[in-house]
Order: structure tokens, then sequence, then C-alpha cells
């Protein structure tokens, strides 16, 4: 009530001063009040005297007050969807302005290739990502942030380690794409996403530009520059809780040991657990009959990330500068709190005005990031904790003992703690400065001069300390500690390692309309050098387990290693674009690129493309008779482009030094190193080829209401390197060249359609759909000749699908022995001898009576979705907005193996759903089974997991994975300014935010305890999800 | 206008330059090809590496998790000496597995073309192109004819006629010279015989370094290769036209060169039966842990030093996991363990398993009169290990309470480590060495992997004596081996003798399902078999065990006819019109 009672006298107080200052011809000051096109006023509008930094914001009913110099001659208003608008003074004191509504989207510019380009003058496939898109849900990894971000950019997101990025990025289903930031190859995905301002997904001959690397697509960060602007202070941070997407469900140990006595059975072997025993375990009561989780006592429920930046950004006509500097600390699910990342991020982006025809850009960031870690790796931890056992107890009543005895002999718990099995620390610091000079040429009008000069460099110190640490078993009747021996070693490594790159381009930037005719150019040329070199030194049986340095290792078996590579790159480039009034749009760019990787006459290649665009709506049929259409364009683009990411120097022949610790051969009492081939050479290798075709419709309708983006394209890569194997049979004996023999074509489309609208002057809201699909073919492939129709049939690649799955066709499994007996087909090339009840039953798909390779057909699609889609929501109500995105993929599959095609591998824990579903002897008639929902095999109780029969390729373990998640969710709140101003404070938000907080898939009974994405069938770390809560001031 | 030229140009070469210095990169770490063969230390290091890829030992244990460290003891496993700890562990799965075409684990369906090529360019790049003096040049080229030899005996062993190559075929080969057929097995005996003949003259009877090979062990690369041909031509059949097999006639012509071979190492003077200690256990053990000059049996070993950085990890897969949590992955399966006599040359089944279960036993009596080299090759309830013993039963009977855990105040745990308990109650202490005190290093094990013994050389010598009808000489030959185990002679010879002592003096020495094989006794003795173990209840109150004979093996064993000879399989099939499969895939 009280601040309705505010707002009334603000508003009150400058209607007043609005009247008053009417009247008064002296004073150098002007008031005025903005609206809309339907005369409503609008508040919120930044006005600034043209050519300074003093500024304004209109208030809740559109009225504004500003002192203006005496030699101010315009004022600008501008505001989100409104035109920008220049209003001469003229003496007035009192200036109302009507702002006309922008089609949203129309003046975007986007970052491309070198350069910058207006979206609607855009010829080639181009997505971006706004810098507020990436701080909405906080992450360490803006491989994650991009997540479900841009139409056409695929990902699949198959861990959440702290610190590191398991988050697969592909355009278009292609591979690994060239990803630069500000221009330069580095280590991006652990940027801090406060610096950066936007993201470019090039894609088709928009990366062309990029030459022998871009073929796979490019994707261009672009990190916050200064404006002029008075300084912006900004503070934000974030308090974020991480859990596991899935957390598996094992069974507890009494279901532990009913299966496992049934699985022995099952085979004929001696049971471990008697009926008793079962029910002691059912019971509860014996200390010695424990019902364990080793998850629980490993992980915690919620882990904790917190983020903090501070940034200031602003600028005069002199100088203009963005500096920010960021920590992030995150911690893992990790119950010994030995798992953590955190990072200092530091960056000055400067440009300087020297004269008005140069310009100076001064660019510096630093990063340093710490990565602490038990010693034991994520697959080592993931892999032990599959093979520990509910019946024994995870910790030790002393836990600071040694590891607690799982059953097997792992002690995962223990693995996770450093203090007990030692640690793994990794420090890196990354830094990456550049200079550029930017000279107006005089005498030539549009023609800038630059150079610059970029240095990127990473230094890496790891250090790892592997220490033994005693198992035990404890007796809770007798307190008494068994010793189970030892796990881990007595060992120190460390290794050091240091990169750094040089990067010099000059260029020459030509950009002039003459008339209806728009040209601009671009010369340039560049050249990359880096080198690489570590050095490291182990020991082994330090004195002691608490001196973790080399001087307390043993002088036997030291070991120690250093390595160097060094890589060269040139390259010179042109780009040309003309555009005639804005309706026919042309860019032809080529790059001429070498690499060091191959030989003197084939290192420089070629790589020209061409793409032009018509833009309908300009034209006066559409303009004068469809005014609701807002543009329609159509654009068509061709472009060559390479792909070098390959070993280097592979047309040398030569010997490499086997350099392993322990490749080493003995005669006598002599050490022998040893060196072996690096295979035949080749002397005419060269990159991959890649030729894209591209066409796509941008439209936009009814003053931004819909708008649309569709795409078409089919990529073919030559030159992919294969071994000549049809001509070089096994016994040819080797190591084939490698030699640019094969192709792959690549076609899809992708498909993004939008609506936004207001209603009434608070409500906002935007509603965005993408769909992708990309699907690759083997056009031509170097293989072994197949000649029978079979092996075409199966084994053939060329003409097929890439992404697929060759196996065998599965009919459910067999009910009982009976059905065995009674079975026409021999399934195991052993009269079925070999199968049990439970197995899986195979279809002879040609009818031959045998099950053999011929069996095999295509049974699916492969483990990376060929579709992706995705929906994205905005809602803004005044301070309120509210983001939900939701991404899915389908058309791939998760091959189920490992334990959860075996229950009982290694005696490791099963998980419910083999308790559910197995197939379970009748006690009475033990081959008959009774268990109504059976449909997976018997469990085997010899820790053989699956047997040799149900362990085949086929379509019983080929499941679905098709997803659908709310990947992120955030809910915004900013405080009103009229609350904020007096207290000095611009703008202050709050928000709450997730990340997959939940998700629909077709995993059927794996559901529960598998992640759609998380191939790895949670061996690794799993995926997260994420619930934040932050807050951004601005001063 | 002239000077601003001149700064263009002058740009323009800068330019230029620039990039091309940049794109001058060297590969840091590659050793060209004509620099090797000058250079004394690369043509070792060449050679050493041939040595390592030839995997004398089967792969080393080393490597974590990966296939090569789970495959020790694949042998002995398919063999049906032991079975693997793990149901998931390679040696166990092999064993059950149907062989097919498709593929099979390629730790035992080796290929080694590469290591042959390589072989094959070594030899013809020291013969035309390197400046070593010539004695080092015939000494090297030797040695890899030896690996070579070697090499073809493993293929041949495993598929039958494999293609012999004794050049390194080139690049711009016609298709059809690069399709090579297959030879016959015959063909590769031949060659092998052919080689070991020549090598046994270029050779030195006592190589410079242990590790290298000597005359000696190319003869005895040349008896047991032999052997193998002799009893394949009288037990097989001949298949394929002639791929596969020899004729039944051949049997005396291989036998002959086996026996003669033999008896040349036997009196060449240089080597001797391992006899240093008075207990013939004690002996037993040491002969495979005794690196000393004093131990003249070794024909051939592969050198290990842990402290040069070379090890395997026998000692780690073997030994029982109580001690230094290594795996005790390696469990002797019953009916491998009625292959040991007793003491008095009665047979190991003398006790039946009947007779086992319906009474009390002590380890004296079940194991300490057996042959003594039963001791020295297997772990049994209470066998000495380390200081401690070693322990497999289930639970102790007290006063009538049974325990199944904690210790009893003498110190008598009343249950074994749950690991031991778990599969036949016996594990593999031959080959194991008892100084090695986990964990300083998981893979530290440095015994030397013998390849050949004088002990192997006799019982080829009894069986090709068998063969050519001189039972007087097998006889002696075979009690040669007996005498030394302090096992009573043999008074009359037969097949069944021969073959069951050569499985019990080379057990857990990667020669029982070669030799089964080539006897063609396999299928019988393995094919939809499950083995047994043993399962311990100690009485505290009598000092015995009460003993159940049960299923050691979760799943049948598979030996199949066609399993005489492993498939080429699919991909080789049809990566070479020329190749056909083997029988039956």
């Amino acid at each position: 009530m009280s601040s309705f009672i505010a707002e009334l006298a603000t508003v009150n107080s400058l209607q007043a001063e609005h009247d008053m200052i009417s009247n008064i011809q002296q004073e150098r000051k002007v008031t005025g009040r903005v609206f809309d096109a339907d005369n409503k006023p609008i508040p919120g509008v930044t006005v600034i005297v043209e050519g300074t930094t003093q500024g304004t914001i209109t208030d809740t009913e559109g009225y504004y007050r500003l002192t203006i110099p005496e030699s101010a001659e315009a004022l600008l208003f501008s505001f989100v969807g409104m035109k920008t608008l220049r209003e001469v003074i003229a003496g007035r004191t009192v200036i109302d302005v009507v702002m006309e509504a922008q089609v949203v989207g129309l003046e975007e510019v986007v970052v491309v290739g070198y350069g910058e380009q207006r979206k609607v003058n855009l010829t080639g496939a181009v997505s971006t990502v706004q810098s507020q898109e990436l701080v909405k849900v906080p992450s360490s990894n803006v491989s994650e942030v991009l997540i479900g971000k841009a139409t056409g950019l695929l990902t699949k997101q198959s861990q959440g380690v702290p610190g590191d990025d398991f988050t697969t990025l592909s355009i278009r289903g292609y591979d690994s794409p060239l990803v630069l930031v500000d221009g330069i190859e580095m280590s991006w995905t652990r940027l801090d996403p406060n610096e950066i301002e936007s993201i470019s997904i090039l894609k088709d001959a928009a990366a062309a530009v990029y030459g022998a690397r871009a073929g796979n697509g490019v994707v261009l960060i672009t990190t916050k520059r200064g404006a002029i602007d008075k300084p912006t202070i900004t503070y934000s941070s974030n308090y974020t809780y991480q859990q596991p997407t899935v957390v598996p469900e094992i069974v507890s140990s009494w279901k532990y040991a009913a299966l496992l006595r049934e699985g022995e059975l099952n085979v004929g072997l001696p049971y471990t657990y008697s009926e008793e025993d079962i029910q002691k375990f059912k019971d509860g009561d014996d200390p010695d009959y424990v019902n364990a989780n080793w998850y629980d006592a490993m992980f915690l429920k919620w882990a904790p990330m917190q983020t903090h930046n501070l940034n200031v950004r602003g600028g005069s006509d002199a100088v203009k500068y963005f500096i920010s500097i960021g920590y992030l600390d995150q911690a893992s699910i990790y119950k010994s709190g030995d798992l953590k990342f955190n990072r200092y991020n530091a960056r000055a982006n400067i440009d300087a005005n020297i004269t008005d025809k140069l310009t100076v850009s001064m660019d510096l960031s630093f990063r340093n990031e710490t990565r602490d870690s038990p010693k034991a790796s994520l697959n080592t931890i993931w892999t032990d904790l599959k093979r520990t056992q509910s019946v024994w107890p995870a910790t030790l009543p002393d836990p600071t003992k040694g590891g607690a005895y799982s059953g097997s002999k792992v002690s995962p718990v223990a693995q996770t703690i450093s203090d007990l099995a030692g640690f793994q620390n990794d420090r890196q610091q990354y830094f990456a400065g550049k200079v550029g000079l930017e000279y107006e040429i005089p005498g030539i009008k549009g023609l800038v001069a630059s150079a610059d000069l970029n240095y990127a460099a990473n230094n890496k110190y790891l250090k790892v300390q592997d220490k033994p640490f005693e198992v035990f078993s404890y007796n809770y009747e007798t307190g008494e500690y068994t010793s189970y021996g030892f796990i881990g070693s007595n060992e120190l490594d460390e290794n050091f390692s240091k990169y750094y790159q040089l990067y010099p381009l000059v260029s020459l930037n030509y950009d002039r309309t003459f008339g209806r005719h728009q040209v601009s150019g671009l010369l340039l040329a560049e050249w990359i050098d880096t080198e690489y070199f570590y050095l490291s030194a182990g020991r082994i049986d330090l004195m002691s387990l608490e001196i973790p340095y080399m001087f307390a290792g043993s002088p036997n078996n030291i070991t120690n290693n250093g390595g160097a590579v060094e890589t060269g790159r040139a390259s010179y480039i042109g780009r040309i674009n003309y555009n005639f009034q804005g309706k026919y749009l042309l860019e032809g760019t080529f790059r001429y690129d070498a690499s060091h990787k191959f030989p003197k006459d084939s290192r420089w290649g070629f790589f020209p493309s061409i793409s032009a665009g018509w833009r309908i709506s300009e034209e006066s049929f559409i303009k004068d008779n469809l005014s609701w259409i807002d543009n329609l364009k159509i654009r068509a683009s061709y472009s060559m482009a390479g792909d070098d990411n390959v070993e280097a120097f592979k047309y040398l022949t030569g010997y490499e030094i086997r350099s392993g610790s322990t490749d080493v051969y003995v005669f006598g009492n002599q050490v022998y190193r040893m060196i072996t081939s690096t295979g035949l050479p080749n002397p005419n290798i060269t990159w991959l080829d890649m030729t894209s075709y591209n066409v796509g419709i941008d439209a936009r309708f009814l003053r931004g209401l819909i708008g649309f983006e569709f795409d078409l394209f089919y990529r073919v890569v030559d030159n992919i390197f294969g071994k000549p194997l049809e001509t070089y049979p096994s016994t040819f004996g080797a190591e084939l060249p490698s030699l640019n023999l094969n192709s792959t074509d690549d076609r899809g489309f992708e498909l993004t359609v939008n609506h936004r609208n207001q209603i009434g002057n608070d409500f906002r809201y935007s509603i965005s759909g993408n769909v992708s699909y990309a699907r690759e073919k083997y056009r031509r492939w170097s293989e072994t000749p197949y000649d029978d129709p079979d092996e075409i049939r199966i084994y053939k690649k060329e003409g097929k699908y890439t992404n697929r799955w060759i196996g065998y066709l599965s009919d459910g499994i067999f009910m009982s022995q009976e059905e065995i007996d009674n079975h026409e087909v021999d399934q195991d090339q052993a009269g079925n001898t070999t199968l049990r009840p439970g197995d899986i039953k195979y279809i002879d798909l040609n009818g031959d009576g045998v099950i053999d390779w011929r069996d095999q057909d295509e049974i699916g699609y492969g483990t990376f979705p060929d579709l992706y889609y995705g929906l994205d929501l905005q809602v803004q109500y005044k301070g309120i907005s509210v983001t939900a995105i939701f991404q899915g993929a389908s058309m791939f599959n998760n091959m189920i193996s490992d334990h959860y095609a075996g229950p009982l591998t290694n005696w490791g824990n099963p998980y419910e759903f083999h308790y559910k579903y197995r197939w379970q002897p009748d006690p009475e008639n033990p081959d008959v089974n009774i268990n109504p929902e059976a449909r997976l095999p018997a469990i085997l109780g010899d820790g053989q997991g699956r047997s040799p029969n149900n362990s085949k390729t086929s379509d019983f373990w080929l499941q679905d994975a098709t997803y659908l998640r709310l990947r992120n969710l955030n809910v915004s709140y900013s405080l009103p300014e009229k609350w904020m101003q007096p207290i000095g404070i611009k703008n202050l938000s709050v928000f709450v935010a997730g990340s997959n907080l939940f998700t629909l898939s077709k995993l059927g009974i794996y559901k529960k305890s598998l992640d759609p994405e998380a191939t790895q069938y949670q061996k690794h770390y799993p995926p997260v999800r994420t619930v934040s809560f932050g807050v951004t001031v601005s001063l | 206008m002239i000077m601003k030229k001149l700064k263009y140009s002058l740009l323009a070469f800068v330019l230029f330059t620039m990039g091309c210095n940049i794109l001058e990169k060297e590969p840091l770490d590659i050793i060209s090809d004509a620099v090797v063969w000058k250079d004394e230390a690369l043509v070792d290091a060449y050679l050493a590496d041939l040595y390592d890829r030839t995997d004398f030992i089967e792969r080393r244990g080393s490597g974590g998790q990966s296939i090569d460290c789970v495959s020790l003891g694949l042998i002995g496993s398919l063999g049906g000496e032991i079975r693997s700890y793990g149901g998931h562990h390679i040696p166990y799965k092999a064993a059950t597995e149907v062989i097919t075409g498709e593929g099979f684990y390629n730790i035992l369906t080796i290929w080694k073309y590469s290591a042959i090529r390589d072989i094959n360019y070594f030899i013809e790049k020291l013969e035309t192109e390197s400046t070593l003096e010539q004695a080092v040049i015939d000494q090297y080229i030797a040695e890899a004819r030896f690996l070579r030899a070697y090499l073809y005996f493993e293929h041949v062993k495993r598929y039958g006629g494999i293609p012999i190559l004794t050049k390194a075929q080139d690049m711009d080969a016609p298709l059809e010279e690069l399709y090579v057929p297959r030879d016959s097995e015959k063909d590769v005996y031949d060659f092998i015989i052919s080689e070991t003949d020549a090598l046994a003259d270029i050779l030195p009877s006592e190589p410079e370094q242990k590790g290298r090979p000597s005359k000696w062990a190319a003869l005895a690369l040349q008896s047991r290769s032999a052997l193998y041909a002799a009893s394949i031509a009288r037990y097989g059949t001949v298949q394929l036209d002639g791929l596969l097999g020899f004729p039944a006639s051949d049997e005396n012509y291989y036998a002959q060169i086996s026996y003669d071979a033999s008896t040349a190492i036997i009196n060449n003077g240089i080597h001797e039966l391992y006899e240093q200690y008075a207990d013939p256990v004690e002996n037993f053990q040491n002969l495979f842990l005794d690196e000393s000059d004093a131990n003249k049996e070794v024909i051939m070993a592969e050198v290990y030093d842990y402290s040069l950085n070379r090890a395997h990890a026998f000692t780690q897969r073997a030994m029982p996991h109580e001690f230094s949590n290594t795996w005790g992955a390696w469990h002797f399966l019953y009916d491998w363990v009625e292959r040991f006599e007793f003491a008095d040359g009665s047979p190991g089944t003398s006790i039946s398993r009947t007779d086992l279960e319906s009474r009390e036993w002590t380890p004296e009596e079940l194991f300490h009169n057996r042959d003594p080299r039963f001791r020295a090759t297997v772990f049994y309830p209470e066998s000495p290990w380390q200081g401690g013993k070693v322990y497999f039963h289930s639970s102790t009977i007290r006063d009538g309470v049974t325990y199944s855990s904690g210790v009893a105040e003498d110190g008598w745990p009343y249950a074994a480590h749950t690991r031991n308990q778990a599969k036949s109650g016996f594990m593999v202490r031959k080959r194991c060495n008892e100084s090695k005190i986990m964990p300083t290093n998981v893979v530290d094990d440095d015994t030397d992997y013998i390849i050949f013994r004088l002990g192997e050389i006799y019982l080829n010598l009894a069986e090709a004596a068998f063969y050519l009808d001189l039972p007087g000489e097998a006889l002696d030959a075979l009690n040669r081996i007996r005498q030394r185990a302090d096992m009573p002679d043999k008074e009359t010879i037969n097949e069944e003798i021969i073959q069951n002592e050569r499985l019990v003096e080379l057990t857990e020495e990667n020669h029982s399902y070669w030799d089964i094989r080539r006897w063609r006794i396999a299928q019988e003795w393995l094919d939809g078999k499950r083995m047994a173990g043993l399962k311990y209840k100690y009485n505290y109150d009598t000092k015995k065990y009460q003993i159940t004979v049960v299923n050691a093996e979760g799943v049948a064993r598979t030996f199949q006819e066609r399993n005489y000879y492993l498939p080429l399989g699919v991909d080789r099939v049809s990566e070479n019109p020329n190749f056909v499969e083997n029988p039956g895939y």
C-alpha cells in the first residue's frame, strides 16, 4: 500500500515539473513523454543526449526529465522492441515523442567469421545465442549452457563431472566443430558465461571462411566489449545445488542374497546364502546381516556450486571498456568432498580511439583452474561401485582405518577419499592476450587496415599420488577387523606441460555504399604457430605417504619422460559482399590454407564458397500489397571446406620409440628400449574435403508475431581417411597408410517456428519450437571386397547409414527347458545344449535352421540422435519473467550392456529391474518360470553376468532412448526501478532456475536406473539436475 | 610511388616468409627408416620390439582391467587345469563358449602377420642396407628367424595351414600376390623344421645374454613342433585336400626328427635337469624361480626384471587374495588334482570321490602324500605360504557349533577368506614367487618366463620314442622325470601314462590345451563337462576336514570336433578370396 502511494507521489511531482518547465525557458532542461503507436505511454525507454553518456529512463507513466548541455542537438530514444528514434531538440524544452515498434530481430547484428553482419543480410545459415540466455541457468561448462539453445546444434550430455566437460556438441550431426573465442582456437568450455556477449553457430557456407578447419561448422564465441555509456557495475552471484539425474535402483541386501542364491542354483553351484540367511537380511536385526547402500555411502543428495561475477562496462568516445572478474566453486556429490573444481577468471577488453583514424584494442584474459580429485579415476570408482554388494557394510566403524570390504576386492567409498587412497591435483592456468590496431586509411573512404597479435598459453601441472590402503571387514559380534589386503600402490607422479599459441593476422576491410549498391570486402592473412611440451616424472615406494614429494621416493624404478609437439598453419582469406537495395545479396569467400600436418606438395588448399539471398519482402509487389509480410528471404549457399583434425606427419615413414614406462625389453641384465614402425606412409595425405549445399527461408509475418526459419542441407565429405582394405588382406602385415579414400554424406533439415506477442503494456511472451534432423551415410567406403550377399547386407558399409546397429533379432526368452528342447533352430551351433531357460530366443532370419552371423540384420539407430527437437517458452510480466526450455532427441538407442544386462557380473549388486523382470525358476520345477512378469534372462550365479547366448548384439538389448526433458527453467524478478533508483541501484533482479528438472523417456524398465543421454550406464559421473538461486545487481 | 611499391613488396615478402617458416615443422618423435639400419642401438631396439611382440608369456597381465590383464591363465583354463575366479574372466569364458567363425577372444586367435612382416623386413634390411659388422648382422638375422619360426608354430598349432611369408610384401604387388593362399599344415611344420635345422647351425651354443635363443632353443622348438606334427599324423585326419593334417605315414618321420632333436639337447653337456634341493617339493618350486647359473634346465627364458621396469603379473593373479590383495584368480579343478598320483605311484583317483565325502580327512592324508610336484604346484588347505597358511574351509565345527567367522584362541580361523572358499578349494602355486609382497606395484613379478626347459624335452623324447616303437627308451626318459620328482618308476608305458606325466609335469606352463588337442582327446575330456571342486568344513575337535564334492564350474565347457582347428574367421576369409575356412565353421 505504501509503495503504491509513493509511486503516485513520484508521478504527480514529475508531472508538475513537466508543466512547470514548459514555462521556464532559462533552464537547459527538457522533459517529455514517450508514447507508442497506440498512444500509450512507454515506461523504461532510455533517453540519451546524442554524443554524450548523459541519459535517463522514462518512468512508469512514460515521463522523463533530462539536463542537457548547451550544445546538445538531438535526443536518442531507445527501447527493446522499438526502433531507435533520433529527435532533434531544436530549442524545445518539452519533447513528446511517439516510438515505432520494430519488428523484432530484423535489426539484429550477428557475429560471422572475421566480422559482423546484419541478420537480414545473411546469406548463410547462422544461429546465435545471446548473452542473457547464457546466464539464466548456471553451469560450470559453457557447452552445457548451450544445450537446447540453438537450432542445429546437437548435444549429448553424458556426464556431470565438476570442471570437466562431457557434453558432445555437434553441428548438424557432424564431427566436432571448430570453436573460436574471439577468433582464437582455445579451451572454451570453462569460460565464465558472464564474459560472453554472443555465440554464433555457422553451419554452411558461413563457416567456409575458416577453410581447412571449417567443414564441421564453426562456433564463434564473442566476449563482451565496452559501449559508449556510463559505467555500469554489475555484480551477480548464484548458488546452485546439483544432483544426479538418475540414481540407479540397486536391490537391497536380502534381494541380493536371494538373487545370488537363485543364480547359483540356476548354474548348479553350491549356494552362498541359505534361506535363513536371506530371512536374516530381511529382518535386519542381526548387525552382521546389513543392508548397505554403497551409493548412499559415497554420494550426497545435493552438491553445492557457487559463482560470483563482478564486471564493469561502459565507455566514452575515447575509451570503451569491459572488465570482469569471476569466481566459481563447484563441489561434487562425493561425500568425501575430495572431488571439486574452482576457477578464477578475469578479462579486460579495452578499445581506445587514439586518433579519429586509429583505434587500438587490447584484450587480456586469465583463468586459473583447480581440480582436485581422488587418485582413482572416475571410471575406476564407478566401475568398482558396480561390483559392490549390499550385503557388506559400506563403511567401517572407524573410517580412518581403511576401506570397507565390498564382497569383491574393491572399496569404492574409500577410493573417493584422498587421505586414504591418494589424490590427483590438476592445476591449470590459461592466459590469452590480444593487441589490435585498426586504421582507417585516408583517401579511400571505407577502407580500414588492421593488424592483430594474439597469444594464448596454457600451463598445466598434474600431481598424482597413489596410496595403498588396507581393506577390512568388520565383525559386529566380536568387534574384530579382518584384513583383505591392500588396494593401490605407493607411487607419485608429476606432469608439467606448457602450451602456447602465437597468432598474428593482418587485414584490409572495405565497406561502402554507392547509391543502391553496398559493397564490402575483406582481405586477410594469418599465421598460427603452436608449441606444446611436457615433462613427467615418477617415483615409487615413498618413505612416508605423508611426504608426497619426489625426494621421498625410492631410488629404484625412477621414471621420467618428456615430449613436444609443434604445429603451424598459414592462411590467406578473402571475402566480398554485394547488396543491391537490400534485395539481392551475394557473398563470396575464399581461403587459401596450409597446415604443417601435410607434405609440402599437398599442404595448400583452396576453399571457396558462394552464397546468395533474395529478400522478396523488399520487392515492391510484396511491400505494397502484402504488408503483413515483414521479412521474407530465400537463400542458398555452396561451399567447400575441410577438416584437418588428423594426426600429423602421416606422409613420413619411420619409427617411434615406445614410450610407456614399462615398454622395455631385457636380455641378461641389460635393458633395451623398443622402437616400432609408424606404419606405411601416405606421401599424398591431405585434409578431408567437405562440400556443403544449403537452401533456406527466413520469414517473419504480422509485425513479428510469427517467425519462421527453414534450412535444408546436404553435405558430402570426401577424402576421409581409410585403410586400403580391399587390396591388402591382413596377411600383408603392415600398418596400412591412412589414405584419403572414403566418403560420407549428410542430409537433413532444420526448422524453427516462433511466435512473439505483447498483450497490454506489461505482458509479453514468446514460443519458439525447433526441429533438426540429420543423417549420415557411407557414400564410398574402402572395405573388404565382400561378395557374399549376406556379407554385403550385414557388413558392407558403403551406401548405408552410419548411425545404426547390426545384430540379431530376438523373439523374447525361452520360458522353459521344454521350449528349448522343442526349439527347431540350432541357436548355439551346439544343438542348443548350452542354452538354459530364460535365454534369449533369436530369429532364424534365413530359415536355415542355424543361428549364425548370416542371421544378423540392421536392428536400429545408433547411439547419437538423428532427430532433435526443442521448445522455448518465455513469458514476461512487469518485472517477472519465466523461461522454460524443453529439449529432446530421438532416433537413437542405448545398448543395454555391462551390469545392466548382466546382473551379478563379478557379483556386483543387481538392480531392481532385474529382480522384478527376471526369468525365475519355480522352486518345485526349476525348468519352468514362475514370474508372470519375466522378460529378462535368468540370473547366473557364477559372476559371468550374461551367458554367451545372451551376449550377442541383438535388439533385445537395444533400447530406444527417445526423451524429452525440461532442460532449463528460469524464473526471475526485477525489482521495480522506482524502489531501486532512490538507493542508487540501476537494476536488482533475483532468479531461481533449474536444469534437467524432469525427463520423459522411452527407456522402459530401465528408466529409473538410466539417464537417456548417459551412454556409459552410470559407470561415470552421472549428468546432473541443478537448482539455482541467484541475484544480479547493477549500479 | 616507388617507395610505396617498395613498401608493399616488402610487406608481401614478410608475409610470405612468415607463412613458410611456420609450416616447416618436423615431427619431434619419429626416427627415419634410413637411420635405423646404420645404428646398432636402433637395430637392437627394433629387434627388442619383435621379441616383445612375440608374446612368449601369453601377455604380461599388465594393463589394469584390460584384456591382457585377465587373459593370463588362458591356456590352463582351456586345457581343464583351472577355472578362473570370475565368471567374466576371459579364461573362464573362453573355456565355455562355443567357438564360431564370427570371432573369438583374440588372445586365443592371435594373427601376428604384422610381427612376421616386420621380421621379414628386418632380415631384408639387415641383409641389404646395414652397415653393421657382418657377425652382428648374422646373429640378429638368426634371432629374427627364430622368432619367425616360433610365431609360425604359434599359428600352425591354432589354425593348421596358414600362408608362409618370408618376404615383406610390396605395396605395389599385384593383387594375386597379395591374396596369398593358405599353405598346408605340413608345409608350415616343414618350414619350422627346416628353419630350426638351419638355425641350429648358426645360433651359438651359449648366447651372450640370457633371453636370446641358443642352438638348443632352436632344437627345442624343433623337438616340440615335430612332436606336434607326429601326433597329428597319428591321431588326426587329413582334411581340406591336405591343407590340414598329415598322412598317417608321416608319423614316424616327424617323430624321428623330434627324437633326434631331443636327444641332441639332452646329450649336449650344457643342460641338465634341475636338482639343487634334496627335497623334491622345494626343488620343483625353485626350478621355476631359480634364475642363477645353477639352473641348467632352462633352455630359453624370457627375462623379467622389475628393477628395470619389465615385469608381469603371474604372482599377482595366482597368489591367494588374503596375503596382499592379490587376485587368487586361478583355481585348480579337482579333476586336474586327481591327475597327481600318490607318492607310492597309485593313481590320484585311488581315493574315490565317494570316499572323500564319507569320512573326515587330514591334509596329510589327501595332499601331503601325493606326488611331491603336487605340493609344489597347488595351494591346498593349509599350504604354507609367506610365513602363514592358505585356508579354504568355509566354516569350522567346534563342540557341535558351526562358526563361519572369527578366530579360535589358538589362532585357528573359523573360516577361510571368502574368495578362497568360493571355487574349487585349490589355487595355483607353481611359478608363484613367494618373495613378492604386494602392493608396491601390482605388476611386479619378475620371475623369468621359461619358454623351453629340459624337463619338457625328456617328455618329448618319451613320446617320440613311443611313437617310434621304442618303449624302452620312452620309459627311460619318462622315469628320468619321475626320479627327479621322487616318484617311483613306471614299469610299463602307454599313451595314457605318457600323457598324464606330461600334463602333471608341465601343469601351468601353457601346454595342456595344445597337448590334449593334438592328441585329439580334448573333445572327450572337455565337451559338456563341468569340473569338480571341493568344499571343506573343518572339524576343530578332530582337526580334520569334512569334504563335499561340488561343481566348480557354473557353465559346462564346450569343445567341438571342429575346435581341433580354430576358425580363421569370417573377416579373414572374406578379405582374401583365396582363403578357405576350416571345416565345421
